[in-house]
């Protein structure tokens, strides 16, 4: 199957149309707060794609993910922050750091590929293992990543907040990102390294007879979606400019993994699809708690409603439609479809 | 009257089918006989009656009953009591604990329980002897009678029996099937038997039917069949 | 001084032995994780808080918040359980995330996000000092009232019809089911069970920190995880080993480290959980034989 086949292209076209579409729809029509949000939403595009590289492809759920983006954040943050700046946040920094600061999306960039070795390091010996033993095991490296960065306080500022980032994402930036992400992913999926891994995601017997080394398989996949949450996380950092270890911990973890099971992780139009429904039912959510507090219509606290919201959503979701909105097919083979019968 | 009809039965595996159609039925007091070979989907069959495999179509009738959509408790309860192809006795149980779990429905009836017990050690002496050792020590042929203890703990009416000479060197399935016949004598137990090793299964058969990827393809009475030697043709399908 | 060493372990280990037993417990049946585990100490911590300033003594107080996570421990089967058993291990484990979250954020939105005082008798916080040992009464409790758990849990399994029945289950369930036992009794009792010894080491965990939270079920989670992975996931008798070596490797930490590196005591705990995966991921005691020739 050739890398760029038609399935791909309308594919790619068909999110290069929409990112376009919202764009300009921010652009003519945008408030302060849209901006915000469809600045959120492309960056998370970025992560939720990027754990749909390894989790879809691979059949494993990973509960990593979050943890290499704080890796991202944080490491391309001390690369980025103004020297006065890291003076004063982080008292006790290392001599190395302490006078350099780098261009920002150079930062991220960096960051990312930081990101991505450490990954590389970490989860070798873990790409064996199998079911319940592989995710646990993520889930113990995401408690580990979280412990790390509370407690080096030197770099991290600790369990307090680490801050002082130039807020240099823009939203045309994290378009640009969000897209290359996006090709990024198709391309992998349709590649021999993408083929091979869901083949063995299927039946792993039978494609280590046709010479898939799985281990490694897995961990190019994991490698990838690794710098791909590192490069979110620095994009992220530098565009809220501040933030704790708390932003990297369960709560995130878990609408990361909603998004993609919502959407559908065997595809990348579900990954996106899920990240742009949960975004949006996230911020509808938000805003009425809002609204309820600030009208004092009801005399309650409505926090806390997101998250409950969904929860539900994802049970009623796993029950109904378990493999997701878009389970097995892209969104360029729909298209493909109706060019074709016309 | 037919205590147990399969009408129609076909049995998937995701995307394998094990069987195809099958049509049979065992008489009250009958002994009858699956034959086939590897993959013709016996197992299938019988575990289908005991509900715990996949029909996609047809009709399991238990006294007339219609029992195909039941759940596996329910089946035990109506006294069809199953031993499976690998035994599946609870290894780190005693045997008495193993026999206690088979006499389930009848735990509250203490009495019944306990001669129900005392029944099958008469039965398998040797059952007895080892009543508090643990199951997985026991030998093959010791799990096989195990295996059908436990089962006949719920006063069935109906035995189905899975392969019991699978794995067994032939002194064994001797003795297994020494054990089934005075089983036959002492109770008039119904029994569906299935088997790869023809030659001891038709000895205590009143009926045979022979099953081939899927389907029947022959039956008929066993003293008929004692006389052919060509039904290693069926069997085979040379 | 090493008597104390040995009477802080068994205290704080009793409290994590009974965690891991009631995780273990729906693991070795069912085979699936259960994340909304640690939520039944919320729901004690909760249940007991609601009840202060009621006219009931103590002990009904922790009666009922125990009988709420027996309760609650039920619900989470019919929740998140059922409905996706059939469909995957990982739908399991999302819809039980996801129901942990509920519950968390039910408690922040109906009670608070602050830190709620949770009462408990004075006495447990009273001293008792015996050969050189200073410990609270709460400790001797904690270690005597598990002694009697892991006693009458035990003759339970060995003798009752029910045990017996869960035993088998969770070697091999279909074959459970084919001798007439009821597939939904046995898993309900499991989630029963789970729910009153979490319910129990709850309450002991809540005398030691007197306070709820929403988060408040994450750490008792994440011991009973971790220990039943030292200890042997499919083993009852892992899952207790587990909880005492884990109260043994944290104790220690404690004693020995100096502070700079004790606040990287998960990166360890957690290490050491990722090793066992990798060399020996049936943990430390084997669990049943699976009853399976091949």
């Amino acid at each position: 199957m050739k890398i760029i086949n038609n399935e791909n292209t309308f594919s790619i076209l068909f999110f290069l149309i929409l990112f376009i579409i919202i764009y300009f729809i921010n652009f003519f029509f945008g408030s302060a707060i849209f901006e915000r949000t469809v600045t959120n939403l492309f960056i998370y595009i970025i992560l939720v794609v990027g754990l749909q590289v390894f989790m879809g492809n691979s059949g494993i759920l990973s509960f990593a993910h979050i943890g290499f983006m704080s890796i991202g954040a944080y490491s391309s943050g001390l690369l980025s922050m103004p020297i006065k700046m890291k003076g004063f946040v982080l008292r006790d920094l290392y001599p190395i750091f302490e006078n350099v600061a780098f261009d920002p999306i150079l930062s991220i960039l960096i960051g990312g590929i930081f990101t991505a070795i450490i990954a590389a390091i970490l989860t070798l010996p873990l790409m064996r293992l199998n079911d319940a033993a592989a995710v646990i095991s993520s889930f113990a490296l995401l408690m580990v990543i979280h412990s790390i960065v509370v407690g080096w306080s030197a770099v991290t500022n600790g369990p307090r907040t680490f801050f002082g980032l130039p807020k240099a994402t823009t939203l045309e930036i994290a378009l640009i990102f969000s897209f290359l992400t996006v090709i990024f992913a198709f391309v992998y999926k349709n590649s021999k390294f993408g083929l091979l891994l869901r083949a063995s995601r299927d039946n792993d017997i039978a494609a280590e007879s046709i010479g898939a080394n799985i281990v490694y398989l897995r961990w190019f996949a994991i490698i990838a979606s690794a710098f791909l949450a590192g490069i979110a996380g620095g994009l992220w950092g530098h565009f809220i400019t501040s933030f704790s270890p708390k932003s990297f911990y369960l709560k995130e973890t878990f609408l990361v993994i909603s998004m993609l099971i919502i959407g559908g992780s065997f595809t990348v139009t579900g990954a996106i699809a899920g990240a742009l429904l949960v975004t949006i039912g996230y911020e509808f959510l938000r805003w009425t708690e809002k609204v309820i507090k600030f009208s004092d219509a009801i005399k309650f606290e409505f926090i806390g409603l997101t998250e409950i919201v969904l929860s539900i959503t994802i049970i009623i979701f796993l029950i109904t439609k378990p493999k997701g909105l878009f389970p097995f097919k892209e969104i360029g083979d729909t298209i493909n479809k109706i060019i074709k019968k016309e | 009257m037919k205590m147990l009809e399969i009408n129609n039965l076909q049995v998937n595996y995701g995307p394998v089918i094990a069987v195809k159609k099958v049509d049979l039925f065992v008489n009250q007091g009958e002994t009858v006989v699956l034959l086939g070979a590897n993959g013709a989907g016996k197992s299938s069959t019988l575990l289908s009656i005991a509900g715990v495999a996949n029909k996609l179509l047809g009709k399991v009738k238990f006294s007339g009953k219609d029992i195909t959509k039941f759940s596996p408790e329910k089946i035990l309860t109506l006294g069809i009591a199953t031993v499976p192809e690998n035994r599946d006795i609870f290894p780190d149980l005693s045997v008495k604990e193993n026999l206690v779990l088979g006499g389930y429905i009848n735990r509250k009836k203490n009495n019944i329980l306990q001669d129900t017990i005392e029944e099958v050690y008469n039965l398998f002496p040797i059952l007895s002897e080892r009543n508090s050792q643990v199951a997985g020590t026991l030998s093959g042929g010791e799990q096989q009678m195990l295996a059908i203890g436990r089962a006949l703990m719920s006063k069935p009416k109906i035995l189905l029996l899975d392969e019991p000479s699978l794995g067994l060197a032939p002194t064994i399935v001797e003795k297994i099937y020494e054990h089934i016949e005075q089983l036959k004598k002492d109770t008039n137990l119904t029994i569906l038997l299935v088997e790869q090793h023809a030659m001891k299964a038709l000895s205590i058969a009143d009926r045979v039917y022979f099953l081939r990827l899927g389907e029947i393809v022959s039956s008929g009475k066993a003293s008929d069949l004692k006389e052919k030697t060509d039904f290693k043709k069926i069997y085979f399908g040379e | 001084m090493f008597l104390q060493y040995i009477v802080d372990v068994l205290s704080l280990g009793s409290l994590y032995a009974l965690f891991a037993l009631g995780l273990v417990l729906v693991y070795g049946i069912l085979k699936l994780v259960n994340f909304a585990y640690g939520e039944l100490v919320l729901v004690i911590g909760y249940s007991i808080f609601l009840l202060k300033g009621s006219p009931f003594p103590w002990f009904f107080m922790a009666g009922t918040a125990i009988l709420m996570s027996i309760l609650f421990s039920i619900f989470t089967d019919y929740v998140a359980f059922r409905p996706v058993r059939e469909k995957s291990v990982t739908a399991v484990l999302i819809t039980s995330f996801a129901f942990a979250t509920l519950l968390q954020n039910a408690a922040l939105l109906l009670i608070s996000a602050k830190p709620k005082n949770v009462p408990m008798p004075s006495f447990l916080s009273d001293s008792v000092q015996f050969l050189g040992v200073i410990t609270p009464v709460r400790n001797l409790i904690s270690i005597f009232v598990t002694f009697l758990c892991l006693i009458i849990f035990y003759q339970f399994m060995k003798r009752s019809t029910l045990g017996l029945a869960m035993r088998a289950a969770a070697t091999n369930f279909n074959m459970t089911r084919m001798l007439g036992i009821p597939a939904n009794l046995v898993i309900t009792s499991a989630f029963a069970m789970s729910g009153l010894l979490a319910g129990i080491a709850g309450t002991l965990w809540m005398s030691k920190i007197a306070n709820v939270f929403p988060g408040v079920g994450l750490e008792p989670l994440l011991i009973a995880f971790i220990a039943t992975v030292i200890g042997g996931m499919r083993s009852v008798h892992g899952a207790v080993l587990g909880g005492f070596i884990l109260a043994f490797i944290d104790m220690s930490f404690n004693y020995l480290l100096p502070q700079d590196i004790l606040k990287f005591r998960d990166v360890f705990t957690f290490s050491i959980v990722i090793l066992i995966l990798l060399i020996r991921p049936q943990g430390l005691v084997k669990g049943p034989a699976t009853g399976i020739r091949t």
